[in-house]
């Protein structure tokens, strides 16, 4: 039987000699083993660096807003929604920035849904949620608890035709120091009129070039032009300078 | 009572000079009807500051809960509600096209009230939990015509269509302040669901840019209400009620698709808030055998300014009404009657989203006349403790935008309501 042993133990000397054990250890204390970090030096992974950040979720403590910053990146080919954690200290004008990070699931304390939990602050609308999904790239916003959970898709529109080395040197230094609040979140939302009158289109305006004054007002009638069904925004800034005639765009 | 009238009169006369502007309404913003709570004050038109006596009182006037003894009174009501809309689009008065119409059929309130006496040196007390729909955001809107481009004639077709309706989980009490001095107050939570779609198409586009857009958006509120009441009854003749609201918060979240032919379909969630302003009414009821008489004036201050232009203004809205109660059978059988006539709305609501938003210009509808509802009703008690009442409303307002576009805009609700007293 000994022999037998020390036989078996010489033939195996080589196997150890070549082999290589790996023992991994992972310790998560407090952290969810589903958050990958990338830190600044990583960006040179990011070969499709195409959208640039914007913020969501502002909160304050006192003089120090909290919010967190987007981006998409490519991971492993793969467009991810990344996001850290950006701090504004307003009385000494400081920044801090967390790592970026992709996460599979983000909850707050008390969620109830059988993962692995990553909590933050409680920022905002404490009724909701916010979930990144690494395979699908997209990001979905749900209301715990409710019956009907809303969801907010964020999705990958494609890269802008914008060479990338020119983009990483135009946003990589401005949007550090770019303040939140001017960041644009996302694309405005159109309202349009519950009951539109094309081809009629009244306003007041001056036939005196704007004097307010009400005598000489007359109707001038003009052909209806498609332009002038634009934006709200764009549209009053030139109608309202102009006040005390009026037109009309008959049919 | 000849006072009452005259300040009714004079509110009237105030709202007709007022009425000059009113706001246009853009998607998003959700109409509202009121619809009422209980199928005795719908009889009434509503009118009912100073006559509610049963569960409906958590809406009209909580002070009422306490003023009438000791009592419990479980109710429960039925309603339904159909709007018809009709509308004309162009310069050649051809007339309205085919009503469009829809039905909903929902409870109308379910509640519970328990008041005590003034009796054994206490003074009296009462409280009451209901849940009520007293709102509605079914409108309906559908009209084509065409219009003239620097490329010829171009027809299209615009269609909107809004539902939904808001939920009042309320809960209410009434106390005696003074001999015959009554005061009450009421919180109600608001939850509710609501959709919006808006449909325009250029059937025919002859310029290079189609404009044709389709919007659809689901939303689902959540906010609160409260109100406070006073009634004194001077006499066994005479109640004059008072009923303040104060401003309604309801926060939204919004799903919608937006689908333009140019730039394609675009989904999106937005979140904000409704608020309503300070509302309120006061009221009379005179109340000899047999006969019942009820006048009312309400009023809804405006929003405070947050766009400084012309067409954001704000304005009071005001109305005043009218309302009777026969007993045709005494004791058995009662017919009641009423009319109301308030400032056309349009927008009960100060919409405020959180996510940026572009308003289109829109041109604000012009209602002449106002929005009149005229009612009729009946209770029927079967015994001491059972009453079975009915209420018939009709609404109807019209509305000019633009010269061009004209609105006929009617709205049915009948409500059936059983109430066990004990």
């Amino acid at each position: 039987m000994t022999k037998a042993i020390l036989i078996a133990a010489a033939m195996m000397w080589p196997a150890l000699t070549w082999a290589e054990v790996n023992i991994n250890v992972d310790v998560h204390a407090g952290t969810n083993p589903n958050v990958y970090e990338c830190e600044d030096g990583d960006y040179v992974e990011y070969s499709d660096y195409d959208e640039p950040p914007w913020y969501e979720d502002e909160c304050w403590h006192g003089p120090v807003q909290e919010r967190v910053e987007y981006r998409w990146s490519i991971i492993s080919g793969m467009h991810v929604l990344q996001f850290r954690k950006v701090i504004y200290h307003t009385g000494f004008h400081s920044w801090n920035y967390g790592p970026w990070m992709v996460k599979f699931e983000f909850c707050l304390p008390g969620c109830t849904i059988h993962h692995h939990h990553h909590f933050c602050d409680r920022c905002g609308n404490p009724f909701w949620d916010r979930h990144i999904r690494y395979w699908n790239v997209f990001v979905v916003k749900h209301r715990q608890h409710h019956p009907q959970p809303v969801y907010k898709y964020y999705r990958y529109e494609g890269p802008r035709p914008v060479i990338r080395e020119e983009r990483r040197e135009h946003f990589a230094p401005q949007y550090r120091h770019e303040e939140p609040s001017q960041s644009q979140p996302q694309a405005p939302v159109r309202r349009p009129p519950v009951r539109p009158v094309p081809g009629q289109y009244q306003t007041n305006l001056s036939s005196d070039g704007g004097s307010g004054s009400s005598q000489g007002l007359h109707k001038t009638n003009e052909t209806y032009r498609p332009e002038q069904l634009q934006s709200r925004s764009s549209n009053n800034n030139r109608i309202q300078k102009r006040s005390g005639r009026t037109i009309v765009w008959q049919k | 009572m000849a006072k009452v009238t005259g300040i009714a009169l004079s509110a009237c006369m105030l709202a007709g000079i007022l009425l000059f502007e009113s706001q246009a309404q853009n998607f998003g913003n959700p109409s509202r009807t009121d619809l009422g709570v209980g199928a005795a004050a719908i009889a009434m038109a509503n009118n009912y500051v100073a006559a509610a006596d049963d569960i409906s009182a958590l809406f009209w006037n909580p002070a009422a809960i306490a003023a009438y003894g000791k009592r419990h009174q479980v109710q429960f009501s039925l309603g339904g509600l159909r709007p018809l809309s009709a509308a004309e689009f162009g310069l050649d008065n051809s007339g309205f096209d085919t009503p469009r119409q829809m039905t909903s059929i929902n409870i109308g309130n379910a509640g519970f009230l328990s008041s005590r006496g003034d009796c054994c040196r206490h003074r009296a007390f009462g409280f009451g939990l209901a849940y009520q729909t007293p709102y509605s955001l079914d409108m309906l809107l559908d009209y084509e015509g065409s219009f003239q481009s620097v490329s010829g004639p171009v027809p299209f077709r615009n269609r909107y269509l809004s539902t939904g309706k808001l939920d009042f989980w309320t809960g209410g009490f009434g106390l005696q302040l003074a001999d015959q001095v009554f005061a009450g107050a009421a919180l109600s939570l608001i939850s509710g669901t609501g959709s919006e779609e808006l449909l325009y198409q250029e059937t025919q586009s002859v310029d290079s840019l189609d404009r044709s857009y389709h919007f659809v958006a689901d939303r689902y509120y959540a906010g609160y209400d409260a109100r406070i009441g006073l009634l004194t009854r001077a006499t066994d003749l005479v109640n004059i009620g008072l009923r303040m609201e104060f401003p309604s918060v309801i926060s939204f979240t919004e799903n919608g698709v937006q689908t333009e032919a140019r730039n394609g379909s675009t989904e999106y969630c937005l979140d904000g808030y409704m608020k309503t302003y300070y509302a309120g009414a006061v009221g009379v009821q005179v109340h000899v055998p047999l006969i019942r008489v009820v006048a009312e004036v309400d009023a809804r201050a405006p929003y405070p300014v947050v766009r400084l232009s012309d067409r954001d203004q704000q304005l009071w809205r005001m109305g005043a009404g009218l309302g009777g109660e026969l007993e045709v059978l005494p004791g058995v059988f009662k017919a009641r009657a009423g009319y109301a006539w308030h400032q056309y709305n349009p927008n009960p609501y100060l919409v405020i989203y959180e996510d940026p938003t572009i308003e289109d210009q829109a041109q604000a509808p012009e209602a002449t006349e106002g929005d009149h509802l005229a009612t009729i009703g009946f209770a029927l008690s079967l015994g001491s403790s059972i009453a079975i009442e009915g209420a018939y409303a009709h609404r109807l307002w019209m509305a000019t935008t633009g010269v061009k576009l004209k609105e006929l805009q009617q709205e049915q609700r009948g409500v059936v309501s059983m109430s066990f007293n004990f």
